[in-house]
């Protein structure tokens, strides 16, 4: 910006000369045109609206604020974008449900509304700027004939050349071109004008209450208060609810998380083949085994030992947790179903692709080793705490029931977290018989291949 | 920076500074003009400093018009990108009803739409109280009044399509928000809606209709009822029934939003009577610019430009006085 005042424009606006008035802008232009033909090039014209001509007839070279808004532009939408792949990715990178960290269709409003917004500011300041604006005293505006201009005056105003003299002087030249009237117009002096009292007054007050503010922050911000503080929102501050792992004097166990009711049945569950619920042969044995385990139970859960354990959900969820370090479920050896219980079928196998994608390859890779992003992740922190996912084509997993794979999914074992909640009964075993195919195909020789299929696959290789 | 609040933050911003600004340059000979006519010196000063000096050289004028020029392009994608960006709120979410890729090109043709019917409806007084029949003649109402029943019925093809899609789409949920939003409990709304938005404009087909005042004034604030109900029936009816049924519920405004409406008119119309009181309401520099000489034949009444919107406060500020 600073360079465009040391860029040679040609000719200058002049300050002073001969101010001539003129009767039309027709008549304006005509006269402009004569006094560049004489030789004066330091002219400039006055008119209340533009005059199409007057560009040519006082040389005035086409404006470089086309360039500028460009370059502001593409400053602007260059920027915009640096600094949010700069913000997405260096500066606060945050993974979303594993989605990239710099994704171009979404920084793409931002960018262009910046842009725009640079563009804007560079064509109205880059007006300003080059027209010499704000300027609030100029030796022009104190000239009385000089007010009618923004109003229906054209004038022009002729400075004496410098560096050549012209035939005739501008007094002559402007004489012949019959203006309304002519009269020389002294060189600016460097006159202050005077500004009406009530707008002095109204400027110091308004300048005065606009630092309190920031005095006041400041102030808050460097000193203590022995008030509470305000809550302009109190409702929003304090909600009449519950949060989750917070004790509540409403109930008689004093937990505000609720566990499900005793004989509570979800919504779909009742009446299911327990071999397809729990993934285990007998739940007689279970239920004896609460029941002998009864006295010496903590949990108030498993406390009601039940005589139906159909009816008696959450003590028979909670005995099958795998590894969870309570007496009852340490004693308990369930005997688990071998094989799905459901028919496998291929639209059961591509569920099962689908779910094992959406909750287990994210830890499990999607080839089951225990590599999945979420893993790698957690390693690359080096926070010491992460315990890495179990390889699902180890050989003790290998040797377990179908039922079991089953009960770890639904509850849980170690630090991996229960999915029985989110997760269906169908999805689990979909799940199951598809980490199966996974574990077969890793292990699996050209002999498993059925005949048809080898040749195709002795090609692939 | 990859959500659409934040989007519609720059949005929203940069349509108000650019529209401020625009609307501003417009200004500056015009308030040239006021500075030099100004009797107090009080006036005189006031206006200067808004004209920042102008004095109206060639040269001043040959960089103004460029400037202006530049301004205008640049404003006019700036209407399509807000109400494009402002949709977004809605489209990029997974509510049943807002979820929809209809709404970009739906809310740029409301946001026309509405705006025009909220200029004719304030230009049709004032040019009566003011004395501006000649400047904002019957021909230029009655364009206006094509492109509102142009965009009204654009609007109405998208109320149609969102429903062809709820149902061709085979969403369960979807189908259900629209029932809900047409025969649900909201109904009263959407056919408020339908009747001010789709309707009501048809009747500007004739062209009594059309070059009468009084009429498109009735039309026009029919239109505006109806814009503000579509804005009511998309968030509410799909905010009423989400996908938690513990959250359904029947909208109920509280004091604070009804003072907030009422204090949103006052607001709009403290601003207004106070430009029209004080600040040029018609570009006085673009009708002199074509006005002919005093001696000379009149030009006929339609050389004459449309003058721009009369606030900054309207949404198709920028576009209208482009043009």
């Amino acid at each position: 910006m600073i360079s465009l005042g040391r860029k040679p424009r040609s000719p200058a606006p002049p300050e002073s000369g001969v101010l001539a008035e003129y009767r039309s802008a027709a008549e304006l232009l005509q006269a402009a045109r004569t006094l560049r033909d004489h030789g004066y090039r330091r002219l400039e014209a006055f008119s209340p609206f533009p005059i199409h001509g007057m560009d040519d007839a006082l040389q005035i070279r086409p404006s470089i604020l086309p360039w500028l808004v460009l370059i502001a532009g593409v400053v602007g939408g260059v920027s915009a974008l640096a600094f949010q792949w700069w913000t997405n990715t260096i500066d606060y990178p945050y993974l979303v449900s594993g989605k990239p960290m710099f994704s171009l269709p979404a920084n793409i409003p931002v960018m262009f509304e910046v842009t725009i917004l640079l563009a804007a500011f560079a064509a109205f300041f880059g007006m300003l700027l080059i027209n010499g604006l704000p300027r609030l005293h100029n030796p022009l505006l104190q000239n009385e004939r000089f007010a009618r201009v923004s109003n229906d005056g054209f004038f022009l105003l002729v400075a004496p050349e410098k560096d050549h003299s012209p035939d005739q002087t501008a007094e002559e030249v402007v004489r012949q071109t019959a203006p309304v009237s002519a009269e020389p117009l002294a060189p600016p002096e460097d006159e202050v004008a005077s500004i009406p009292r009530g707008f002095v007054l109204t400027g110091i007050v308004l300048a005065s209450l606009a630092v309190l503010p920031p005095l006041m922050i400041t102030k808050a911000r460097s000193s203590t208060s022995d008030k509470p503080r305000l809550h302009n929102f109190f409702d929003m501050d304090f909600q009449p609810k519950f949060k989750s792992q917070t004790a509540s004097a409403m109930f008689a166990d004093g937990r505000s998380m609720r566990p499900r009711p005793v004989g509570a049945i979800p919504r779909g569950a009742r009446s299911m083949d327990p071999r397809v619920k729990y993934g285990i042969e007998s739940v007689e044995a279970i239920a004896q085994e609460l029941e002998r385990n009864a006295g010496g139970a903590e949990s108030p859960l498993i406390a009601p030992p039940a005589a139906a354990p159909e009816l008696n959900e959450p003590a028979m969820d909670n005995a099958l947790v795998n590894d969870a370090g309570t007496n009852t479920a340490d004693s308990l050896t369930p005997e688990f179903v071998a094989r799905v219980p459901v028919s496998v079928t291929d639209r059961l196998m591509r569920q099962g692709q689908l779910h094992f994608n959406i909750h287990c390859a994210v830890c499990h890779g999607k080839a089951g080793y225990g590599n999945g992003l979420a893993s790698q992740r957690a390693l690359q922190l080096e926070q010491g705490t992460w315990v890495p996912p179990t390889n699902l084509h180890s050989a003790y997993l290998l040797e377990q029931p179908d039922g079991q794979i089953f009960n770890s999914i639904t509850n849980g074992v170690r630090k991996m977290p229960a999915y029985g909640h989110q997760i269906s009964v169908e999805d689990r075993w979909a799940i199951v018989a598809y980490v199966r195919a996974l574990q077969r195909s890793q292990s699996a020789t050209i002999g498993d291949v059925p005949e048809e299929l080898r040749q195709s696959l002795r090609e692939f290789n | 920076f990859r959500s659409p609040l934040l989007w519609d933050v720059f949005a929203v911003s940069t349509y108000a500074t650019v529209s401020a600004l625009f609307w501003y340059m417009g200004m500056i000979p015009d308030l040239a003009t006021l500075r030099d006519r100004a009797k107090s010196k009080i006036a005189q000063f006031a206006y200067g400093l808004g004209a920042l000096g102008w004095t109206g050289s060639a040269r001043q004028w040959s960089r103004y018009e460029k400037a202006y020029m530049l301004l205008a392009a640049l404003a006019t994608p700036l209407v399509l990108s807000v109400h494009t960006i402002v949709s977004f709120d809605f489209a990029v979410s997974q509510v049943p009803g807002w979820h929809t890729t209809i709404f970009p090109p739906y809310f740029v043709a409301g946001a026309v739409f509405s705006g025009f019917a909220m200029v004719v409806t304030l230009m049709v007084p004032a040019r009566k109280w003011f004395g501006l029949k000649d400047l904002v003649t019957i021909r230029h109402l009655e364009n206006m009044n094509k492109i509102i029943i142009a965009t009204g019925s654009m609007v109405g093809f998208a109320y149609a399509t969102e429903f062809f899609i709820a149902w061709y789409g085979g969403n369960g949920y979807e189908q259900f928000a629209f029932i809900n939003r047409a025969f649900g409990p909201y109904a009263w709304a959407y056919w408020t809606m339908i009747s001010c938005n789709v309707i009501a404009p048809q009747f500007f087909w004739f062209k009594k209709v059309r070059t009468t005042p009084w009429m498109m004034v009735v039309i026009c604030i029919f239109v505006n009822i109806g814009m503000w109900f579509e804005r009511f029936v998309i968030t509410v009816t799909s905010l009423s029934r989400d996908f938690l049924p513990s959250s359904w519920g029947y909208f109920q405004p509280t004091a604070i939003d009804i003072l907030m409406f009422l204090g949103s008119f006052g607001l709009f119309f403290t601003l207004f009577l106070l430009f029209c009181r004080y600040l040029p309401m018609v570009a006085m520099s673009e009708v002199k610019a074509i006005m002919p000489p005093p001696a000379s034949e009149d030009l006929p009444e339609h050389a004459l430009p449309k003058p721009p919107r009369p606030s900054e406060l309207q949404p198709v500020t920028a576009e209208g006085a482009s043009s």
